[in-house]
């Protein structure tokens, strides 16, 4: 019987170990969908507003994109949101080093970053069922 | 394998807005083919619809599986044998 009892609890110890999501959490959807209109907003102005600026702008929300990746790489069992942000970061910087954007660039840019923080914002309203 | 094997592949989604990918990574890969834009804008715009998809499989490990794979294959061909062969039969 004992080992029974032993087996049970290395196997529940082992499968909680194996559960890689993270709980929901509130500050991360908060984040997430402000920065995806600040983003928004900044794509939009492109061209439209003074370069040093918007530069000026771009660096700040990307200092912001730093400081969630750290704040998701230290929660536990979090991988998969940290990867997605690294990859979502990855995909903005690319788009802000880029310095002349034509109209065909700012409407992939816009596509392409704003389907990226649906992506994540999607994967985050999935882990709370009862508030989405 | 050329780009329109990928473009094709995202019209087919239900999401609309992939769509919309799909049409602005077709001018694109028109404009590669008239020399209006260089081959690295086409390979940058390709990696970041290659990252875009990851986001969304890290969540559904299946959902854009085979577009993904076309994206990898795509640039696969790009790094070795240029971009001409994947704006072959663009227009």
């Amino acid at each position: 019987m004992k080992k029974f009892i032993s087996a049970i609890f290395i196997t529940v110890l082992i499968l909680s170990g194996c559960v890689k999501l993270a709980r929901y959490d509130n500050e991360t959807y908060k984040e997430l969908t402000f920065t995806k209109v600040n983003v928004q907003e900044l794509y939009d102005q492109k061209g439209q507003m003074d370069e040093v600026e918007w530069q000026i702008e771009a660096e700040s929300i990307l200092l912001h994109l730093k400081g969630m990746l750290e704040y998701e790489a230290n929660k536990k069992k979090n991988e998969d949101t940290t990867k997605q942000l690294r990859l979502l970061k990855e995909i903005y910087e690319s788009h802000i080093d880029d310095d002349e954007w034509d109209d065909l660039e700012r409407e992939l840019y816009t596509q392409t970053i704003l389907l990226s923080f649906d992506g994540m914002i999607d994967s985050e309203k999935a882990k709370n069922k009862e508030l989405f | 394998m050329e780009i329109n094997e990928l473009i094709d592949a995202l019209y087919q989604q239900e999401d609309k807005r992939l769509h919309g990918v799909a049409n602005l990574l077709a001018k694109t890969a028109e404009r590669c083919k008239a020399g209006e834009v260089g081959e690295e804008t086409l390979k940058n715009q390709l990696e970041n619809v290659g990252r875009m998809l990851e986001i969304y499989q890290i969540k559904d490990k299946v959902k854009h599986k085979a577009i993904a794979q076309k994206v990898e294959d795509l640039l696969i061909i790009l790094a070795t044998k240029g971009v001409a062969p994947l704006v072959k039969n663009i227009f």
